[in-house]
C-alpha cells in the first residue's frame, strides 16, 4: 500500500512511520510505502492519478470529495477532535472582524473558515494560501486558520504575541469536528478489504506505541524530518507530537479510539448543508468501512 | 639545609621579601589602572570596528538590493504599458534575467482568467540556471501561484514586499532547488486595479556568502533572521530555515535572546551583551532597509580582547619574572652587603666564650657596616688587651694567694708543731716537776725522819729534776727564738 500523508513529513504522522519502523505493517503481511506531497504533488493531485492508494484527508474534505462524485472510504481515523483555531492578526476577538481577509489552506480547505463566517454573518473574505505563517505575519491577510499542533506553534516559534481572545478555538464552541483520517478509493477498498483493516489494526498499534515511547518515536520522526528536509526541529516536533496525542483522545471517553464518530459526521453534513458547501448529505455508512 | 623558619629568621630574607612585596604592590596599583583604562579604550575601539563592519555589510546589501528593486520597478513600467499584449510577458521576464544576472528567477505572473485566451493560469517565468535561461508558463492545477506567497502578498498589501527566503520542492515544470528571496509587486491596469504580480528571485546563497564573510573577529559570526525570527543564516546549518531565535525558548525560556530576537524582528538597531553557549558574547544588530529582516553579528567577549589579553599576559609574565629576579638580586646584594655582620656575629659569639682572637678582616668601605665592622674590631683588640691584662694580674694574685696559703699553712703547722712542742714540753717537764713536787712534799712531811743520806738522795733527785726543768726550758726557749727569727724573715720576704 502506498500511503501520502497530508503534508511534508513531521510528528503528526508518528504513529505510521513507527508502524512502518518497528515492522507493524511487516508483521501483518504486507507492505507499506508512505510518501509525502510535495508543492506539486498534494494528495487530491496524485488521487486523481490513481496513486497513491491511500491518502490522508480532514473528515470534511472527505465528505466533500464523496459528495462530488470520488467515492472514498475511511480506513482509519487519527483525530477525534478539531485542532482548528481562527486566530487575530491584530490582536481582537476574531468573531469582531466583520468582512476581514481570513487565510485557509489550499490543498485541505478549512470548511470551518466557511461556516463560522456564515453561521455568524461576519463575511470573511476567505484567502487560500499554500502557507499560512509569512503571509499573516506580513499583514496581508487579517487572520488564519490554523492547527493547534502545526501553525499556532509555528507563530510561536515565530515570537509572535497572541493573547486569549485573539483566539477562536472551534472545539470550544459547537464547531468540534474530527479531522485527519486515511482514505482509499471504494474501489481498492473493496478490492484489498483485508490489507485495509490490518493496515487499520498495525497503525493503531503504531500510535499506541508512540503514546507509550513518546521520546523513541520522536527520534523516529526526526529521522523522517530529516530524510525529507522538512523546514522544522525537535522542539517544535515535540510540541507538536504532545498535541496531536491529546487530540486523539476523544472528548467523551477520555480515551484514543481511532474510528469516526457518527454524530459528528451528522454535524459535519448539517453544517455543511446549511452553509451550501456539500452537495448533498453523505451517510456515515457510506464514509466508514463495512 | 635551611628551614623556612631559619629563612625567617634571616634578615636578608626579609628585607628581600618585604621589598619585593612593596615593590608588587607599586607594580599591582601602577598596571590595574594601566589596564583598566586600557580595557576601557580597547572596548570602545573593538565594538567600534565591529559596528563598522556591520553597517558595511548592512549598506553593501541594501544597495545591492535596491538595485534590485529599481530594475524591477523600470520593468513594472514596461509590463504596465503593455498589458494588452500578453504573450510579451515572456520576452519581459526574460529580459530581466539577461540584463541583471544577480536574478535567478523572473515571474509575470496574473489573475485568474485575466486573459481569458489563456485561462485561470498565466504566468510567465524565466528561470536563470547559471548557464541557461529557460522560460515557460508555470501555472497550473498543480501549481496554484495565485495560492503562494510571492504572488499573494504584495497583491493583498497592494504594494512592493520582499517575501521571506523559500525553497519550491517543485516536482513539475522548471524545478529549481535553490532557496531564494522575492521582491514581489503588484500589477496595475489603467485604472489600478491589481491584475497581478511581478516578480524578481534572488538566490539566497549570495545573502549567506556577504552575511558569512562579515567576520571582523576569528570567532566572531554573524545571522540573519527572517521576519518570523527564522535564521535565514547561521553558523550552524542544522538551524539555518530549521529554527528560530524563539525555538529555545519554546522549551526553556530565555527572556534575554527571546528580547533580542522582538527587538531584531520589529526592526530595531542595537547592542546587547549576553551570554551564548556559555561565553559572554557582545550582540550587535541592525534591520536591512529593504526586507525587514535583520542580521546580527555576535562578538565574544575572548574575540573583543583577544589582543588586549595577550598583552595582559605578557605583561603579567614579565611582571612576574622580574619581581623574581628582584626577589634573588635582592637576596644577593643584602646578603653580600651584610656579610661582615655575620662574621661579627661570630665573633660575638667567639667573644662570649672568652675569645677575643677571631678573625675580622680589614674593611675599606665608608658605609655603616664598614665603620661598625672597625669599630667592632678595635673594640674587639681593645677588649681582647684588656682582659689579656685582667688574666695576667689575675694570675699574680692567684700566685700569691697560692703563696699566702701556702704560709698561712706553715704558720699552722709552726703553731701546731709548737703547741706540740709546748705540749711535749709540758708533758716532759711534768714529771720532773711533780718528782719535785712530790719530793719536796715528802720533806716538808718527812725530815725529822729522814736520814740524811735520804735528805741527800732527795735533794739529788731534786736537783736532777730542776736540771731537766731547766734544760726543756732552754730548749724552748732556743725554738721560740728560732720562731721568732723564721716569721722575722718572712715578713721581710713577704714585704
Amino acid at each position: 500500500m502506498v500511503l501520502m500523508t497530508s503534508w511534508k513529513a513531521q510528528a503528526q504522522f508518528a504513529g505510521y512511520y513507527v508502524a512502518y519502523e518497528m515492522g507493524f505493517y511487516k508483521a501483518a503481511g504486507f507492505e507499506v510505502e508512505i510518501q509525502h506531497p510535495t508543492l506539486t504533488t498534494t494528495p487530491l493531485v496524485t488521487l486523481q492519478r490513481e496513486q497513491p492508494d491511500a491518502i490522508m484527508l480532514s473528515l470534511m474534505s472527505a465528505m466533500d470529495l464523496i459528495a462530488q462524485g470520488i467515492p472514498l472510504v475511511n480506513i482509519f481515523q487519527d483525530s477525534m477532535n478539531s485542532s482548528n483555531l481562527l486566530i487575530s492578526r491584530w490582536d481582537n476577538d476574531p468573531l469582531k472582524m466583520k468582512g476581514k481577509k481570513v487565510a485557509i489552506y489550499n490543498a485541505d480547505p478549512n470548511y470551518l473558515a466557511y461556516i463560522l463566517s456564515k453561521k455568524e454573518r461576519l463575511d470573511y473574505q476567505i484567502i487560500r494560501c499554500t502557507s499560512h505563517i509569512n503571509l499573516f505575519l506580513s499583514g496581508a491577510i487579517d487572520a488564519t486558520m490554523a492547527t493547534s499542533y502545526n501553525e499556532y506553534l509555528q507563530l510561536l516559534q515565530a515570537g509572535f504575541k497572541m493573547s486569549d481572545e485573539s483566539i477562536y478555538r472551534f472545539d470550544k464552541h459547537d464547531y468540534n469536528i474530527q479531522e485527519q483520517g486515511v482514505y482509499v478509493t471504494r474501489g481498492y477498498y473493496e478490492a484489498h478489504p483485508d490489507v485495509c483493516k490490518q493496515f487499520a489494526a498495525a497503525t493503531r498499534r503504531g500510535w499506541e506505541w508512540v503514546a507509550d515511547h513518546p521520546k523513541e518515536a520522536l527520534d523516529i520522526v526526526m529521522k523522517y524530518v530529516h530524510s525529507d528536509l522538512a523546514a522544522t526541529n525537535r522542539t517544535l516536533q515535540h510540541r507538536m507530537l504532545q498535541e496531536v496525542l491529546n487530540q486523539q483522545i476523544d472528548a467523551d471517553s477520555k480515551k484514543r479510539e481511532f474510528r469516526v464518530r457518527r454524530d459528528m459526521v451528522e454535524k459535519a453534513n448539517k453544517l455543511m448543508l446549511e452553509c451550501g458547501l456539500l452537495k448533498r448529505a453523505v451517510t456515515y455508512e457510506e464514509l466508514i468501512a463495512p | 639545609m635551611k628551614s623556612l623558619k631559619d629563612y625567617r629568621r634571616s634578615l636578608s630574607a626579609r628585607l628581600s621579601v618585604w621589598t619585593v612585596l612593596v615593590v608588587t604592590a607599586i607594580f599591582l596599583a601602577a598596571l590595574t589602572i594601566m589596564f583598566s583604562e586600557s580595557q576601557d579604550r580597547v572596548r570602545i575601539d573593538t565594538l567600534g570596528k565591529a559596528q563598522q563592519t556591520l553597517d558595511g555589510t548592512v549598506l553593501h546589501i541594501d544597495n545591492t538590493l535596491r538595485a534590485v528593486e529599481v530594475a524591477a520597478n523600470n520593468m513594472l513600467r514596461v509590463i504596465e504599458r503593455n498589458l494588452d499584449k500578453p504573450d510579451k510577458m515572456f520576452e519581459y521576464s526574460r529580459l530581466v534575467l539577461e540584463h541583471n544576472p544577480e536574478l535567478n528567477g523572473c515571474s509575470i505572473s496574473f489573475e485568474p482568467f485575466y486573459y481569458k485566451e489563456k485561462g485561470e493560469y498565466f504566468s510567465a517565468y524565466s528561470y536563470n540556471n547559471g548557464d541557461s535561461i529557460q522560460t515557460e508558463n508555470e501555472g497550473a492545477d498543480y501549481y496554484q501561484y495565485h495560492t503562494m506567497d510571492w504572488y499573494l502578498i504584495p497583491k493583498l498589501l497592494n504594494r512592493p514586499y520582499w517575501v521571506e527566503p523559500f525553497q519550491e520542492d517543485a516536482t513539475e515544470g522548471i524545478v529549481v532547488q535553490d532557496i531564494f528571496s522575492s521582491y514581489s509587486q503588484p500589477i496595475h491596469d489603467k485604472a489600478g486595479k491589481v491584475v497581478g504580480t511581478f516578480s524578481v528571485d534572488i538566490c539566497l546563497d549570495w545573502f549567506s556568502d556577504t552575511v558569512s564573510a562579515t567576520k571582523p573577529f576569528p570567532n566572531s559570526y554573524t545571522i540573519l533572521l527572517g521576519k518570523g525570527g527564522t535564521f535565514l543564516v547561521h553558523p550552524d546549518s542544522t538551524r539555518q530555515f530549521y529554527e528560530t531565535i524563539f525555538t529555545s525558548s519554546l522549551d526553556d525560556s530565555d527572556p534575554t535572546l527571546e528580547s533580542l530576537g522582538e527587538a531584531m524582528i520589529a526592526g530595531e538597531s542595537g547592542y546587547r551583551t549576553m551570554t551564548i553557549n556559555g561565553e559572554l558574547s557582545h550582540v550587535f544588530f541592525k534591520p536591512f532597509k529593504n526586507t525587514g529582516w535583520s542580521v546580527a553579528m555576535v562578538c565574544p567577549e575572548s574575540d573583543i580582547y583577544a589582543a588586549f589579553n595577550q598583552l595582559r599576559r605578557s605583561v603579567r609574565l614579565v611582571t612576574a619574572i622580574g619581581l623574581l629576579l628582584l626577589l634573588l638580586s635582592t637576596w644577593f646584594i643584602v646578603t653580600r652587603s651584610i656579610r661582615p655582620l655575620q662574621k661579627l656575629v661570630d665573633s660575638t659569639q667567639k667573644m662570649t666564650q672568652h675569645e677575643f682572637t677571631g678573625e675580622i678582616p680589614d674593611s675599606k668601605r665608608e658605609d655603616e657596616i664598614g665603620r661598625l665592622q672597625r669599630r667592632f674590631k678595635a673594640m674587639q683588640q681593645s677588649l681582647g688587651s684588656y682582659v689579656s691584662k685582667v688574666r695576667q694580674q689575675s694570675a699574680v694574685l692567684e700566685a700569691r694567694h697560692t703563696e699566702l696559703q701556702k704560709a698561712y699553712e706553715q704558720v699552722k703547722e709552726e703553731e701546731r708543731m709548737r703547741n706540740a712542742v709546748l705540749h711535749k714540753m709540758t708533758t716532759r717537764m711534768s714529771g720532773p716537776v711533780a718528782d719535785i713536787t712530790a719530793v719536796s712534799r715528802t720533806i716538808c712531811e718527812e725530815y725529822q725522819n729522814m736520814t740524811d743520806d735520804y735528805m741527800d738522795a732527795m735533794v739529788d733527785k731534786i736537783n736532777n729534776d730542776t736540771n731537766q726543768v731547766g734544760e726543756l726550758l732552754n730548749e724552748l726557749l732556743r725554738a721560740a727564738q728560732e720562731e721568732t727569727h723564721h716569721s722575722q724573715k718572712s715578713n721581710d720576704e713577704a714585704s
